[in-house]
């Protein structure tokens, strides 16, 4: 008696059994050796969806302006993007394009697993990709130094604001807090002044672990640290604690964090758009989202450095990494790799194309100039700047913070082991804290401690 | 005749009593059940004895799997939330369609009026109702449920935002969704119980209250148990609503059997330990199947 969701289940498993025998058949163990002539069709993922249709228009100009260069690869794009929850099915399932993006929290996860290949034959002795920011380029490498990526965009985890509800709250939208203490301040100012929460974070499907992670770096730990060879759970520390701390009298104390608290990252991003959210933690790259897709006016929006305690280590650093499917070949790697280089990358280096994508997005009423960590060294970020300067449609006096802040707050990486399943598991927490007045923390975290470290033993 | 078939016979035989035209009716059924439950359901068998994430070889692991789904802390509280989500819909979602269909039963001519109304909402898609309901759960004061509670002089009530009402919130919503059809087949057996009965007890001087008593819920008895088990093992199974309204939360206290499966499968990526907790959990419903069925047995035929 196997029941419906089970066999549905099963059901995927099996298109994964049977692609895999399907894929056996073909060069089982793609090629190593790269052919830079051979005749390709490479399939690109991350098109944009037709309801945005001048990224879409830019996407379709970009494939023809590449097949033009590359006259024996063909482009097929592909709206599939990465989702955790369905990223393994379409590994197994033979369904991933040769390319597509995944976010720095997977990447080492999907490295020892298998499901990305591995590309250091490829990237070695690349001109454009050895300019890449070192500290950008390492999120893509794992601890024996092999690559598995290309980082097609970055940021940091920052500090969102509204800055109309700020006005309205008789605060400075100019002068974001730089402590903890201040956003408890200002949280309560708004949330008196407005219907708007006042402070809150997005606490399901991986969010909740995944902000008290940055919060608890804003308040001086990691949650997983390295100790010699092995990786331990540090959970349980006094970053930790005091984040959920801020986010108890936050909600209970002050009454300030609005009323719903089950919210997932989109909920969020659609709660600040209709100005709902007075502050929260986010990544800075939202902008385009907010302003570009969900209609937020960006003149309400504010990004600022993640505020920090006296004992801050600094933020999260997150971004968008390109891999390539474990079932291309060498020569398909090789194609996909260099759409890759043209289409994110070379909005940096080549004046024509920053010109172009700079005209079609502004054109379209999407953000140019938005938050974004440089991904090369800041003279060639400086010069991109200069040739973007006359299409730029965002008020970056507002982000003035913002900017100042990637030369000096120290930007952290993700927790090392089993990152996802550590923020599942924290997601509770944060939940806890925001819908029961008499959590008691000190409890919640020596049990997630223990959680915490059984997670990283199974992944090791 | 002499039983002296060849196996020649046989096949001659079957052929002649349209064996082959019985095949071929059947063939479609059994290649598309063969395909996407039978075999399905072997590989997962297999799987659960496996490590393996589909990309990389499979890994035969004996029962470790098992021990590792029986060692997570998570087990024990989805498997609470489960119960706890059965029992809660037995008492609150059993009754209803009885009542419901019995009162339909009574009425003359706006019966199949209101057996329409109610089937409407199975009309709607699933995931459509669900986020219709986290709407209409909304927390604040404003919320449309809280705004009908505050006439009441009640509430407002945190509804999903709470470990203690998010439970009997989603059991709410699922009843409201699942009424219809169970209403609609007891609708069905009702007007299979002979009008004489009605007719004798009526002579007798019997109101509408010990009619059903006496006549409609014995009548329904068969029906009424079979429901109640099918009702069981589809609330065991329970996924949709909480993982749109709540994710699991706060604070695990929706997260369901079927959450976790979900879970180990699809953000763990970890299909040995997925596969392995379903089997648990479809040996323990078919076990509870089996033992309601001897149970009830008598009980049906008396």
């Amino acid at each position: 008696m196997l029941h419906h969701k089970n066999r549905r289940l099963a059901r995927t498993a099996m298109a994964g059994i049977v692609a895999l025998t399907v894929g056996a058949c073909s060069p089982g163990q793609p090629a190593t050796k790269a052919d830079q002539n051979a005749k390709v069709t490479i399939h690109v993922g991350n098109m944009p969806t037709k309801d945005n249709p001048d990224n879409l228009a830019l996407f379709n100009k970009q494939i023809a302006a590449f097949q033009k260069l590359h006259p024996n690869v063909t482009v097929i794009g592909e709206e599939t993007k990465f989702d955790p929850q369905t990223f393994a099915a379409l590994v197994a399932g033979g369904s991933m394009p040769t390319t597509m993006q995944v976010p720095y929290t997977n990447i080492q996860q999907l490295a020892v697993n298998g499901q990305v290949r591995d590309i250091t034959d490829l990237v070695k002795g690349d001109e454009v990709l050895s300019r890449v920011n070192p500290d950008v380029a390492k999120q893509t490498r794992n601890a024996e130094g092999r690559t598995f990526g290309v980082v097609t965009a970055a940021y940091t985890m920052a500090f969102i604001y509204n800055r109309s509800l700020y006005k309205k709250a008789g605060l400075d939208p100019d002068a974001p807090p730089k402590t903890w203490q201040e956003v408890r301040d200002n949280a309560k100012a708004i949330s008196k002044a407005s219907d708007a929460a006042g402070f809150t974070i997005a606490t399901t499907t991986n969010s909740g672990g995944w902000i008290l992670a940055t919060m608890a770096y804003g308040h001086g730990s990691t949650i997983q640290k390295r100790e010699g060879d092995a990786v331990k759970a540090s959970v349980n520390s006094s970053g930790v604690k005091e984040a959920l701390t801020f986010l108890r009298d936050v909600r209970w104390a002050d009454q300030a964090a609005g009323e719903n608290f089950l919210m997932n990252q989109d909920d969020m991003r659609n709660a600040i758009a209709a100005g709902r959210i007075g502050q929260t933690v986010l990544g800075a790259d939202l902008y385009r989202d907010l302003v570009g897709n969900r209609d937020m006016p960006g003149a309400d929006l504010g990004i600022a450095p993640l505020p920090q305690s006296s004992t801050g280590i600094g933020t999260l650093g997150g971004g968008d990494i390109a891999v390539a499917s474990p079932k291309a070949s060498a020569s398909e790697a090789a194609a996909a790799l260099e759409w890759v280089k043209f289409r994110y990358l070379g909005r940096f280096l080549n004046q024509e194309a920053v010109v172009e994508w700079a005209e079609t997005s502004k054109t379209g009423g999407l953000p140019v100039g938005a938050p974004e960590v440089p991904l090369f060294s800041a003279e060639i970020y400086d010069r991109y700047l200069k040739w973007i300067a006359d299409y730029v449609n965002v008020e970056r006096a507002n982000y003035t913070a913002y900017f100042a802040s990637l030369g000096t707050l120290p930007i952290l990486g993700e927790p090392p082991v089993a990152a996802q399943e550590t923020y599942a598991l924290l997601d509770a927490v944060t939940q806890q804290v925001l819908t029961k007045q008499d959590a008691d923390i000190d409890a919640a975290l020596t049990q997630l401690q223990t959680d915490a470290q059984a997670l990283i033993d199974a992944a090791q | 005749m002499p039983r002296s078939d060849t196996s020649m016979g046989a096949v001659t035989r079957w052929v002649r009593h349209g064996g082959a035209g019985k095949l071929l009716f059947t063939a479609p059924m059994l290649i598309v059940f063969g395909v996407f439950a039978w075999w399905p359901i072997l590989r997962s068998l297999v799987l659960s004895f496996q490590r393996t994430n589909l990309v990389a070889d499979p890994v035969w692991v004996g029962l470790r799997n098992f021990a590792r789904v029986l060692a997570d802390p998570l087990l024990a509280t989805a498997a609470w939330n489960t119960v706890w989500f059965t029992v809660l819909a037995l008492v609150i979602g059993f009754p209803v369609p009885v009542l419901l269909a019995v009162f339909i039963g009574e009425l003359r001519r706006t019966r199949t009026v209101a057996s329409v109304l109610v089937y409407i909402p199975i009309i709607i898609p699933p995931v459509v109702a669900v986020l219709l309901w986290k709407q209409l759960f909304d927390p604040s004061a404003h919320g449309l449920l809280n705004t009908a509670a505050g006439w009441l002089g009640l509430g407002p009530f945190p509804w999903l935002q709470s470990a203690e009402t998010a439970m009997p919130s989603i059991v709410v919503q699922a009843t409201w969704a699942g009424f219809g059809t169970t209403t609609i087949i007891y609708v069905a057996a009702l007007m299979s119980v002979p009008s004489e009965l009605y007719e004798a007890a009526e002579l007798d001087g019997s109101g509408v209250l010990r009619r059903v008593w006496h006549i409609t819920l014995p009548q329904l008895r068969s029906v009424i148990l079979l429901m109640l088990i099918l009702q069981v093992i589809g609330t065991f199974q329970v996924f949709t609503e909480p993982y749109v309204m709540t994710g699991g939360g706060p604070d695990n206290s929706t997260i369901t059997l079927l959450m976790l499966i979900f879970k180990y499968a699809f953000v763990v990526g970890d299909f040995g330990k997925a596969t392995a907790l379903s089997l648990m959990l479809a040996v323990f419903l078919t076990a509870l199947s089996a033992v309601y069925l001897r149970a009830t047995r008598k009980w049906k035929r008396s």
